[in-house]
């Protein structure tokens, strides 16, 4: 059996691109105290990939994935709408908390490489550390968000609803 | 699609995990420290400088 090779789709590379990140930002969340090169070296690659992707969103505009994660309006609406009739199944799959934690987290990484540079040029340390510091919060509040939807959407959402009663037969 | 975006990052961990082994392997400290060093053990440099907090 063959398998058919093709390119990656925006979304693929997207997550990619998110991989890349986690494990520059990984690395040199671990390298931090013990390993000053390492640490520059993904500290540096964190800062670059930041690049490309603020200017993927700057060439992409409104188009998705790439377009910053910015939570529209109507998508609040529907699901304040939701919440507000009692339907917790706006809480399963992706909520308009998702994009806002992506925007929160975006705007922290840049802080936290752009005071790493700023600690590598002119020795600000105590303005790295602290902000680094704040960010792991801020990775761990937007794994949560978006993990929880999905999560509860496959282990609750796929058992069978139960069914309505079935009406009396009238001839 | 949630399992092929987990695929995808981790995948993505890994190359950025190569990479900066490889980086440290050939302009650091070799393979081994580089290794240690990535899975946040340190790698050595602290030591070899003499920098001890408990000095």
């Amino acid at each position: 059996m063959m398998t058919k090779l093709r390119l990656p789709n925006a979304f693929e590379l997207l997550m990619l691109w998110h991989g890349l990140f986690v494990g520059a930002y990984t690395i040199a969340y671990l390298t931090a105290d013990g390993a000053p090169g390492l640490h520059e070296f993904s500290g540096y690659a964190a800062l670059a990939l930041l690049v490309v992707r603020l200017l993927a969103a700057r060439f992409a505009g409104q188009r998705a994935p790439w377009a910053l994660p910015l939570p529209k309006a109507a998508m609040w609406r529907n699901f304040g709408r939701k919440l507000t009739t009692g339907n917790l199944s706006a809480l399963r799959g992706r909520t308009p908390f998702a994009p806002l934690s992506g925007l929160i987290i975006l705007a922290m990484l840049v802080l936290v490489t752009l005071s790493g540079l700023a600690a590598d040029w002119w020795k600000w340390e105590d303005l790295h550390d602290a902000v680094a510091e704040g960010s792991l919060l801020v990775v761990f509040i937007h794994i949560a968000i978006v993990s929880v939807g999905p999560l509860w959407k496959t282990l609750v959402g796929t058992r069978a609803e139960p069914r309505a009663p079935a009406l009396p037969h009238t001839p | 699609m949630f399992r092929k975006a987990l695929t995808l990052v981790l995948l993505g961990v890994l190359v950025m995990g190569t990479a900066t082994v490889t980086y440290g392997t050939f302009f650091g400290n070799g393979f081994t420290a580089s290794v240690t060093g990535a899975l946040g053990a340190g790698d050595g440099e602290h030591d070899r400088k003499g920098d001890h907090d408990d000095d």
